[in-house]
């Protein structure tokens, strides 16, 4: 197995995304990679992240504000900034951007429709993620940027949605749809489809609908090079991302299709974070621990027999315990692709939710094992 | 505590990524079921965990009988659409209209509520039909939760005329109903995980108007030791961290074999305070009355299944079925 230095990947990047299942850590890793890379004279690192806890939101000093880097005063060589993703304003920002003049830019901002969207549903974050990294990018101000995922049903949503969205654009759908407003043969083609769509809809959100996509239609080509943009950065040598699982069954499966997918895309996968193991080794699986209560009263002699046994007993049934879990979890380990480097971080004694805790992290990541050995 | 969930027609499992949402909807549809309700339980995400942990081959949107009145499914939205225009909408032919998968592609990505939509829907027409007794939904992760359970709502407001119009107003009705329809929010004692429940369950109730019948506290450790073996434990610790390697009065040199068992039940002991720190805060910021039920940490358990059993025999326990 290839091994990897997270020192060396944070040093040698210019963009890390941090993917991975929902709950493994992914915010506190991408807080701590970007700690670690803070760790350099000069350097001007910036987390970008999606949806942080509260309390380490506050930690980071981002707190409810998003939309603009904060600095993290963490006495390091470089700069540490975080930045909480704000959706609504960076669509806000697109239209604004691609919008043909300012009628159209009204328009949409104030449509009921668009409001609607970009408010209450969360996919519409992934795409508006990426086109946030690609926009500081642009500004050259960064060392580093830790792109932290939002949370998604699958991990590859994000790798998608500059794809879906050129083929939201180039697609005949969209045309189809704005056809009845734009031509009178084209209503009367479609007249069927829109009778069937009147009658499930509504007739005035069908036309609300119609008008919506007319207006999207005039952004055409600034959304389509944008994301076309957008896709190219996620190739690039300078970019790799960081996949970040538990060593449970279900995360780490998602890891072997995130390794595939990013491959087939020609992105970089440069490790796989094997977050919150057990920290004792595995046992083989036959011995249970014997310690000896005799021992153990020798070391504690005013103690009543009785509660050293309990003790005892209970101190080896922990230790079994945890080195069971040990090696159920070495068997998922095992099951990781072979062709991207693991290492693993073992499972810290308290949460991650304040500023020791993510130095705490990047000490872990910085002095990381290969996960199998 | 008198404990209804598996009275209500529709039982939606909810909280952050990671916590065991699907071991305990499965947990859920076997006590369910045992107790003679007819159960549906739909995974919405279809990554096929519920399937495997009910020890059953995959499924899939039309649903199999995985133990006697036990069926799982998984959510497909694009067969619910046409399920819908088929069934709902009388629209016969909807099966055939050649583009139906691009224009539903289209739809999904135009209008991103449509997804949930038909997602709400489906469960919603299920809950409403006799076939089953319960319906238990796997529900997304937090960050989509609201945004899910609310689409009917939600589109409502938008959507004023028409057939769906009405299709919505008996799909609200039933979510909004508290006899119905529960949400139960499952989370880990940790930190995340508790602040992302106390804010969910808030949500769930004022934004999307749907009764949170009880959080699930998941992984809680046991209390290894009373008040007495925790002084001789730590009496122990300082002993061995002080004294490894030298020789007792026998000539046996004492400790080290302690060593290994003194940190794993070291750090066994400090999550179990740092747990119970965020169960005790989890308590005080819920409403006042909301049961919080508590499930062991399963160390060691042969394999899936066994788990989901396990599990079950402790919900019983904790709902007093």
């Amino acid at each position: 197995m290839s091994t990897v230095s997270i020192p060396e990947l944070v040093a040698d990047h210019s963009t890390l995304i941090v993917a991975g299942s929902g709950g493994v850590g992914k915010t506190t890793v991408a807080a701590a990679l970007g700690y670690l890379a803070a760790d350099r004279p000069d350097g001007r690192v910036l987390v970008l992240t999606v949806d942080p806890a509260r309390r380490l939101a506050t930690a980071l000093g981002i707190g409810d504000v998003g939309g603009v880097p904060r600095r993290v005063d963490t006495g390091l060589r470089g700069e540490l900034w975080v930045e909480m993703l704000d959706a609504r304003q960076e669509w806000d920002r697109l239209i604004s951007t691609h919008a043909p003049d300012e009628g159209v830019r009204d328009a949409v901002l104030s449509n009921h429709l668009y409001r609607h969207i970009t408010r209450r549903f969360v996919q519409s974050h992934e795409y508006v993620a990426m086109e946030r990294l690609h926009r500081l990018h642009t500004t050259e101000e960064w060392d580093l940027i830790v792109l932290d995922t939002p949370p998604s049903r699958n991990a590859l949503d994000l790798l998608d949605a500059p794809a879906r969205m050129c083929d939201f654009f180039g697609g005949r759908l969209l045309r189809w749809l704005t056809a009845p407003a734009t031509s009178r043969f084209a209503l009367q083609a479609f007249r069927p489809i829109t009778l069937v769509a009147d009658r499930i809809l509504g007739g005035p959100f069908v036309s609300d609908l119609t008008e919506f996509f007319v207006l999207i239609k005039t952004m055409e080509k600034g959304f389509v090079e944008r994301a076309t943009e957008v896709e190219k950065s996620l190739s690039q040598e300078s970019t790799n991302f960081v996949i970040v699982t538990t060593a449970e069954r279900g995360p780490a499966g998602e890891v072997m299709r995130l390794v595939q997918e990013l491959a087939r895309r020609r992105c970089r996968a440069g490790v796989v974070v094997v977050n919150r193991t057990t920290p004792v080794p595995a046992d083989d699986g036959n011995e249970a621990s014997v310690l000896s209560v005799d021992a153990a009263s020798r070391l504690v002699p005013d103690a009543a027999p009785a509660v050293v046994t309990a003790v005892v007993e209970m101190m080896g049934e922990t230790l079994d315990q945890m080195r069971h879990s040990a090696r159920a979890e070495s068997e998922v380990l095992r099951s990781l692709p072979g062709d991207v480097p693991a290492v693993r971080v073992p499972m810290m004694d308290s949460d991650i939710a304040d500023l020791d805790g993510i130095k705490g992290l990047a000490r872990a990541l910085g002095a990381s094992v290969p996960a199998v050995t | 505590m008198p404990f209804d969930l598996i009275d209500r027609r529709l039982v939606i499992v909810t909280g952050k990524g990671g916590v065991g949402k699907s071991s305990v909807s499965a947990a859920l549809a076997l006590c369910a079921s045992r107790r003679g309700r007819r159960t549906l339980v739909c995974e919405l995400d279809a990554k096929g965990d519920l399937a495997r942990l009910l020890g059953s081959p995959p499924v899939d949107y039309s649903g199999s009988e995985v133990r006697p009145g036990l069926v799982a499914m998984t959510m497909d939205t694009e067969r619910s659409l046409a399920e819908y225009l088929r069934v709902q909408a009388r629209i016969p032919f909807a099966g055939r209209i050649g583009p139906l998968a691009r224009v539903f592609e289209f739809v999904a990505t135009a209008a991103p509520g449509v997804r949930e939509l038909l997602t709400m829907g489906k469960l919603a027409w299920e809950a409403r039909r006799p076939d089953f007794d319960l319906v238990i939904a796997d529900a997304t992760a937090t960050g989509h939760a609201v945004g899910q359970l609310a689409a009917p709502a939600a589109i409502r407001e938008l959507v004023r005329l028409g057939m769906i119009r009405h299709q919505l107003d008996w799909m609200v009705e039933i979510l909004e109903d508290p006899e119905s329809t529960s949400a139960v929010v499952i989370t880990t004692p940790e930190e995340m995980p508790v602040v992302e429940t106390i804010e969910l369950a808030e949500q769930v109730r004022n934004a999307a108007h749907i009764d949170v019948a009880a959080v699930v506290a998941n992984r809680v450790l046991p209390a290894p030791f009373t008040v007495a073996e925790r002084e001789i434990f730590d009496h122990l610790a300082t002993v061995v961290g002080g004294e490894v390697g030298s020789v007792a009065a026998g000539g046996d040199e004492i400790g080290p074999e302690f060593v290994p068992a003194i940190a794993a039940t070291s750090h066994a002991l400090r999550r179990r305070e740092v747990g119970s720190v965020h169960l005790s805060r989890l308590r005080a910021e819920l409403p006042p009355g909301m049961p919080v039920l508590l499930l062991p940490e399963l160390f060691d358990t042969p394999d899936a299944t066994s788990g989901v059993e396990r599990l079950a025999a402790a919900l019983a326990d904790e709902s007093n079925w």
